[in-house]
């Protein structure tokens, strides 16, 4: 299982550091807006990893003014480098960020 | 000559909730008699006498951290009958709904974060699977420990949207909920249901999925599934499964042989209008009384139900039904094993005796043909009681985990058949009266009983799983269900009798457990030592 989710990252980090535009912009500012980005996430094939990439606007380094990454987020499992929201539930790195960042 | 008895005191137990001592004897290295004392004084019987009739629903989930969820079903079931509510069909889902996501946070957490560092102890270096149990469920360490103590905290996120908060949400009312939750919440909550199934249940617990499981109905179905494929036998499931055989977990623990469950989950359409009398017949999951030595089955009736004071800290008369007791504590509590030794009562059955509650009883019922035709039948269990020659340590946590995959399922049910536009809640007229509401917490028959006098509570009496389990002998000197299940288990080491913590744990109690060890020739402590 760990090499399974090591080889699910390194095709994550691959995609991002080939340029994946992802749709960083609108952040969700409310929970309206939380939930319809999920519900376009529920509604993929939960295996397709770039169109969750792409929708919740991952980037594979911090993010804005604030400097906010998946570290400080409240979905990141930090023993297992792991994306604990369920729609996405993938591994991740500590510095990377996308939009349904959360505290 | 007979060999000598060591007597070992526990206390308290640990990695179970609350507080509990727990004294054995041993002799030529078992366990040959067992005393179980509640330490601690919980009261919320006097603390709600003369409150508001609905303080119960504030109060009462308190009583417990972990399963208040299950505390509120049952202040509010007993309200609603003492008011005789009406309650919407919403509402009875979300209620259930509520309940079943507690339990189902509960099976990760007692499995990895209780039972499980267990099979890391010394005892096991020498069996062939201890190196990768120790890979595995070394707390905080351990790979898997890390994934059941984090996923566990899922389900409970589904409770939050419907009751703001977990635990100690008082959502459930009389006349319905609280709650009146929208599309996207419901959403929310599959969202959060398939991840528990697909990143635990499925992937590390069972190995395969659910519907492959779902196919075991014997104990022969399931040592064939066990053997079907590697992913079945390395799941986690399998692997507790062969460790235990191969540490012997299947040969102690057995306790009284006779079960009882209050049944759960009310169905939303034969439970609108709640009565006492009604519940039997309207609950999904039914209630009962299993006796292993006549292999009978019988519906459980609340008002078979007695409290016997003989050896607990109570000055009143024993032998009570909950409605006539009065709770009057024992000012001056000396613990004296032969005369009274704890606050836990002596819950007994007027015509069976001493039951066992928890996992284990529920699902021996489930394999009763007593019942409704339409209610929840499932012979698993009841097979492999008979097979593996009764109760045991190994069966009982089996039987807990056992029921994951239905609890999932009736979550689903209830996600499935909200109405959203439908009443919530109806508002009720407030009467004198009793009531009684009952449920099955994860770790078994929970229910409190109410009598509304004057718009004030007269009487409020709780009567909690463990109170069942570890209650102290009573009058007759029966012993009680844990105290009974200790007798027989093998210690290998008297100042670190992991055992007791075996069979303690594999009753998932509410009390943390002290041990304590004692030659009772001389007297002379050999141990004490708290398990967590
Ligand atoms: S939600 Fe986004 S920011 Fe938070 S841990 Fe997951 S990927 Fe990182």
């Amino acid at each position: 299982m760990a090499s399974e989710n090591g080889a699910t990252l390194k095709a994550i980090a691959d995609m991002l550091a080939d340029g994946l535009e992802t749709q960083v912009e609108p952040f969700p500012e409310t929970d309206k807006e939380f939930a319809e980005i999920l519900l376009q996430l529920r509604q993929l094939d939960t295996k397709d990893l770039k169109a969750k990439l792409v929708i919740s606007g991952f980037l594979d380094h911090p993010y804005g003014p604030d400097r906010q990454r998946c570290l400080e987020c409240m979905y990141y499992l930090v023993h297992r480098k792991w994306c604990d929201l369920p729609e996405l539930s993938v591994p991740v790195e500590p510095d990377w960020w996308c939009r349904l960042w959360r505290i | 000559m007979p060999s000598a008895v060591q007597t070992l005191d526990i206390s308290p137990v640990g990695r179970v909730e609350g507080d509990l001592d727990v004294r054995v004897n041993i002799q030529d290295g078992v366990v040959v008699d067992a005393w179980t004392q509640a330490e601690l004084f919980r009261g919320f019987e006097i603390i709600l006498r003369d409150k508001d009739p609905q303080a119960g629903l504030v109060v009462t989930p308190r009583a417990c951290g972990i399963c208040g969820a299950s505390h509120l079903t049952c202040a509010a079931w007993a309200l609603d009958t003492a008011w005789q509510t009406e309650v919407p069909r919403n509402a009875i889902l979300a209620r259930n709904l509520g309940q079943l996501v507690e339990s189902l946070q509960s099976l990760p957490r007692h499995h990895y974060g209780l039972f499980m560092i267990d099979y890391t102890h010394k005892n096991y270096s020498s069996s062939k699977y201890y190196k990768e149990a120790v890979r595995r469920y070394a707390p905080f360490t351990g790979a898997n420990y890390e994934i059941g103590v984090t996923i566990s905290g899922k389900p409970v996120e589904i409770y939050a949207l419907l009751g703001g908060q977990w635990p100690h949400s008082s959502y459930m009312v009389p006349g319905g909920v609280m709650c009146a939750p929208t599309l996207t919440d419901v959403t929310r909550a599959w969202s959060i249901l398939e991840y528990f199934r697909r990143e635990w249940m499925e992937k590390i617990w069972l190995g395969c999925s659910l519907e492959r499981y779902e196919q075991i109905k014997s104990y022969d179905d399931f040592m064939a599934w066990l053997d079907e494929t590697p992913h079945h036998a390395n799941s986690d499931l399998g692997m507790f499964w062969r460790m235990s055989i191969d540490c012997g977990m299947d040969k102690y623990g057995q306790g009284h042989g006779r079960f009882v469950s209050w049944g759960y989950l009310p169905h939303e359409d034969k439970y609108q209008k709640p009565t006492i009398e009604g519940r039997n017949a309207a609950v999904i999951m039914k209630s009962g009384v299993y006796d292993g030595r006549s292999d009978t089955f019988k519906l459980m009736d609340q008002n078979f139900t007695r409290e016997d004071t003989a050896h607990a800290w109570y000055d009143e008369p024993g032998g009570l039904h909950p409605f006539d007791r009065k709770t009057v504590p024992t000012q001056k509590n000396a613990v004296d094993m032969g005369g009274k030794y704890s606050w836990a009562t002596a819950v007994c059955h007027d015509e069976s005796g001493r039951l066992e509650a928890g996992p284990l009883s529920r699902q021996l019922i489930a394999g009763g043909k007593h019942g409704e035709s339409w209610q929840h039948y499932d012979p698993l269990v009841l097979d492999m009681y008979k097979k593996l020659g009764g109760a045991s340590v190994m069966l009982r946590h089996f039987a807990r985990m056992h029921e994951g995959v239905k609890l999932y399922r009736q979550a689903e049910h209830a996600l499935r058949e909200f109405r959203l536009n439908d009443p919530w809640y109806i508002k009720p007229n407030e009467r004198d009266g009793r009531g009684w509401g009952a449920t099955e917490a994860i770790r078994g028959a929970l229910c409190h009983w109410i009598d509304v006098k004057d718009g004030k509570i007269k009487n409020y009496q709780i009567i909690a799983p463990t109170t069942w389990n570890v209650g102290p002998r009573a009058a007759d000197g029966t012993r009680g269900p844990m105290e009974q299940a200790l007798i027989g288990s093998p210690i290998k080491d008297p100042s670190d009798p992991v055992e007791v913590g075996h069979v303690c744990r594999s009753y998932d109690s509410c009390l943390v457990c002290t041990v304590h060890a004692h030659d009772a020739k001389t007297g002379e402590e050999l141990a004490r030592f708290r398990t967590a």
